[in-house]
């Protein structure tokens, strides 16, 4: 018998479920992880946490920030990234695309092309 | 010199497709497409396929998501894809998505943009072509 656990409460069918003396497999973990706060939204319930001195500044710089997450946000109230996140993305864009046009890069690519067969 | 994009996985469209904060980077990133270089955005069909599974619950992010391939188009995988993409993922805890992304960003240069970014560096591929698209929110 196979079940899948992916619903609350279904630990607990499961214990029952050997408990009768069923032979009960698990699926694997999926490949691509959910977050269980967004996969059981009445079910879970975030824990206290303490901010980070970074997101502790963001969120001083953006008051309401927190609020507008929690509860989606609004058009026309968007926050926004800094003038520095946005550079810092700018010039990781900029580096990637010249690493990728590179003899290095070419070659590192083609190494590895080659070695799941999509290149002879 | 053609800029040759970027590649998103399905992490970079969820969140876009949720459209919280952390879309603010692939914002920024299609913005800078759009008024720079004018390079393609290159969306892998089996990363839309993993983001279609995650986002299962929420319509208006489904259709956020169903916007935005239609805007770009999506890059179907052929045999010989897929038999690459299985490679990859059975020696890793790649997705098959994320795999797909990755070996797009190898034939054609373009730059990968995720937030999975240290699941391919376990995984041992080269993220010098990799934009971690979390390590804005990071702490310095």
């Amino acid at each position: 018998m196979l079940v899948l656990d992916r619903a609350p409460g279904a630990s607990a069918d499961l214990r029952r479920l050997r408990d009768r003396g069923h032979q009960v497999k698990t699926q694997a973990t999926p490949t691509v992880w959910v977050s269980p706060y967004r996969r059981y939204p009445d079910f879970m319930r975030r824990p206290e946490v303490e901010l980070s001195d970074a997101a502790a500044r963001y969120v001083e710089e953006h008051p309401g920030v927190i609020e507008k997450l929690a509860g989606g946000i609004p058009d026309g109230s968007r926050p926004a990234l800094t003038a520095e996140q946005k550079a810092h993305l700018r010039n990781r864009l900029h580096e990637a695309r010249a690493y990728a046009g590179s003899i290095e890069g070419r070659t590192e690519a083609d190494a590895f092309l080659v070695k799941v067969g999509l290149r002879r | 010199m053609t800029d040759p994009g970027i590649v998103v996985d399905a992490s970079s469209l969820v969140e876009y497709a949720l459209n919280d904060l952390r879309a603010l980077p692939i914002d920024e990133l299609l913005r800078e497409l759009r008024e720079d270089t004018g390079g393609p955005v290159l969306i892998p069909w089996l990363a839309v396929d993993e983001a279609q599974q995650i986002l299962g619950d929420d319509p208006a992010a489904l259709k956020r998501l169903e916007e935005f391939v239609g805007a770009h188009g999506v890059r179907f995988a052929d045999a010989e894809m897929v038999k690459a993409v299985d490679l990859m993922v059975a020696g890793s805890d790649l997705s098959h998505g994320l795999a797909h992304a990755a070996l797009l960003s190898l034939l054609t240069g373009a730059s990968l943009a995720t937030y999975a970014a240290p699941t391919l560096a376990r995984a041992g591929y080269g993220m010098r072509r990799v934009l971690d698209l979390d390590e804005i929110f990071r702490d310095e």
